[in-house]
């Protein structure tokens, strides 16, 4: 969890992930911040996040995408 | 049937009064009816391609959801080897499926839309007379309704949501008649469903969406019309005139543009609200936006989510993309690892954004211009905070907010010289125009407003200081509270001064589209 929240900070320092549970219904990230998410966890956590995986449940708070990564770790 | 029309508008009240008098559940009907009946008044041919197209797509989603339902019926029992292979014998097969019918669809909207665009750019090349053009009939509305049909299959493959099994149902939601000429863009999960609801009426609903349907008529009728009259007087004749009259031609435009497309969705999404729907939002305060990237969020909304769902993040989120990510990664930094999909993506995006619009290279070139703006952004963010922190510039000041604003709204109306302009060429010369000097003459305000009488320009003042006021206090969350507080005498009198306007001052070039700048793409 640790190594997302630093991700998710290092391409948005302006928010703070520990806390922020409303990434997507709030518009706090737009679609460049989600590609770029997607790219570095993909790199990191060596999944393959797809479209169909981009939904708000996943992407509105860190332990979301966190859930989302643990998921498709335990798919492989 | 023009929409600008007292026949509209007594074809709306007939269809509300048809709605709310049968029983709720048979409601649907009554708009299925008066939709294809709206839609059957611009020719029957119109009709014809709409259940044709349609029907390519329900039966595509509904064999894509068969497979589905078979595979989830059946998983249960297989081990997990025999399972990853029938997830992957039902993927292949939903993706048959899929293209066949996006094929299809697409293909036909782009021979009919792209056609002659194609016949003349390889006539450029030919000599003498090249290959003869085509006449064919260009359904209204299909670049609206076929993106929708797109939307709803892919969501299907996508496992968003289930196919509709009715498509009677499913005609409903395609050809609902306050969104099938210009949008928005609607999801099935969103509309489909709303059209599956049973709904009451409100009196307060009508008179709310009465409001809104006069409130876009206002704007449509007597700030986007007349404005037209006075920009097209400017275009004729601007060599006679110093460059600042240019000037302002292209920053009204896009007033213009802003007043006749959400004149245009004010109306759609009034009737709709009469009926109980609810019709997704297209534009959000766009000029109050602080840069052109956040422009393109709020404005035309829909068709900004539909690209960035469909087109966007599968360019952007595939194996090609992330070779690309890695191998930026490796050679230039993370930086670039993060930026270059995007901009790879970018560029079909706004390729595609441009064409959509219009079968023209100028739109392409718009496009493009928007596409570089973003990107110099997104490139240069870091330089510029650190710019704005050695100025002290904070960001929440009402002085840098105001500036970004302003910054943002004249490089939007720039950007429109080349959509704005009857050609590539004609915006060039506009351009060079613009640059030629006397920019900087002072001009009394009423000799700008070249064509129009003063009572005119007035209420055109008086209708974009409303809009601008309308727009910061829904920005501020303020708009239901002021309404709501507003003194009765206060509204009634706004009311009647909107409907007075309309009276006097309407009578632009209407034809059957109601004139609407967006009806035609």
């Amino acid at each position: 969890m640790d190594q997302l929240i630093e991700i998710m900070s290092r391409i948005r320092p302006d928010i703070d992930f520990m806390t922020a549970t409303t990434l997507i219904d709030d518009d706090l990230l737009d679609s460049f911040d989600i590609i770029a998410i997607v790219g570095e966890v993909n790199h990191e956590f060596d999944v393959e996040i797809n479209v169909n995986d981009l939904l708000p449940e996943n992407f509105n708070s860190a332990s979301a995408l966190y859930e989302l990564i643990k998921k498709l770790q335990e798919e492989d | 049937m023009n929409v600008a029309s007292f026949l509209f508008l007594f074809f709306v009240a007939a269809v509300v009064f048809a709605y709310y008098c049968v029983p709720p559940r048979h409601r649907w009907l009554v708009l299925l009816a008066a939709s294809i009946f709206f839609y059957c008044t611009y020719g029957i041919p119109h009709v014809a391609y709409l259940i044709i197209s349609s029907l390519i797509i329900f039966f595509g989603a509904l064999a894509m959801q068969k497979a589905s339902s078979q595979y989830a019926n059946e998983s249960a029992s297989l081990d997990k080897q025999e399972k990853k292979q029938r997830k992957e014998a039902l993927k292949k097969k939903k993706k048959k499926i899929s293209r066949i019918a996006i094929a299809i669809v697409l293909g036909v909207w782009i021979v009919l839309k792209y056609t002659n665009f194609m016949i003349s750019n390889i006539n450029a090349f030919l000599p003498g007379d090249g290959i003869s053009y085509v006449s064919w009939i260009m359904p209204l509305g299909i670049s609206f309704y076929t993106f929708d049909l797109l939307g709803y299959l892919i969501d299907v493959y996508r496992d968003k949501y289930e196919a509709e099994t009715d498509y009677l149902r499913f005609l409903t939601y395609v050809s609902f008649f306050p969104h099938i000429i210009q949008g928005p863009f609607s999801r099935y999960d969103d509309l489909g469903r709303q059209l599956k609801q049973e709904h009451r009426f409100s009196y307060d609903q009508l008179m709310e969406g009465a409001t809104r349907i006069l409130w876009g008529f206002f704007k449509k009728l007597v700030v986007a019309d007349k404005l037209a009259v006075m920009i097209a007087a400017i275009k004729s004749s601007y060599t006679e005139r110093p460059a600042v009259f240019l000037v302002f031609a292209f920053l009204m435009y896009s007033f213009q543009l802003y007043a006749d497309f959400t004149g245009y969705m004010d109306i759609m999404s009034g009737i709709s609200h009469i009926l109980g729907i609810k019709l997704a939002e297209n534009f959000r305060q766009p000029y109050l936006s602080k840069t052109v990237d956040e422009f393109w969020r709020r404005w035309h909304i829909t068709l900004g989510e539909w690209f960035r769902d469909y087109v966007f993040y599968p360019l952007s989120m595939n194996s090609m993309a992330y070779k690309v990510a890695n191998y930026a990664r490796s050679h230039w930094g993370n930086k670039a690892a993060k930026l270059l999909p995007s901009y790879i993506a970018l560029f079909f995006v706004w390729g595609a954004t441009g064409l959509w619009h219009e079968a023209d290279w100028k739109y392409v070139l718009w496009g493009y211009v928007n596409m570089l703006i973003i990107m110099y952004s997104m490139q240069f963010a870091d330089t510029h905070l650190k710019i704005r922190q050695r100025l002290h510039i904070k960001e929440d000041s009402l002085f840098w907010n105001l500036f970004c604003i302003v910054r943002t709204f004249v490089l939007i109306s720039f950007v429109r010289i080349f959509s704005g302009s009857e050609s590539i060429t004609a915006a060039i010369s506009y351009l060079r125009y613009l640059f030629s000097g006397s920019l900087f003459v002072a001009v009394p305000l009423s000799e700008l407003f070249v064509e129009l009488k003063t009572s005119e320009m007035i209420v055109i003042i008086v209708g974009i200081i409303m809009m601008i006021a309308a727009d910061i206090w829904n920005e501020k969350g303020q708009w239901n509270d002021i309404r709501q507080k507003c003194p009765m005498l206060l509204r009634n009198g706004i009311l009647a001064m909107l409907i007075i306007s309309i009276i006097l001052f309407a009578g632009g070039e209407n034809d059957l589209l109601g004139g609407f700048m967006y009806a035609r793409f």
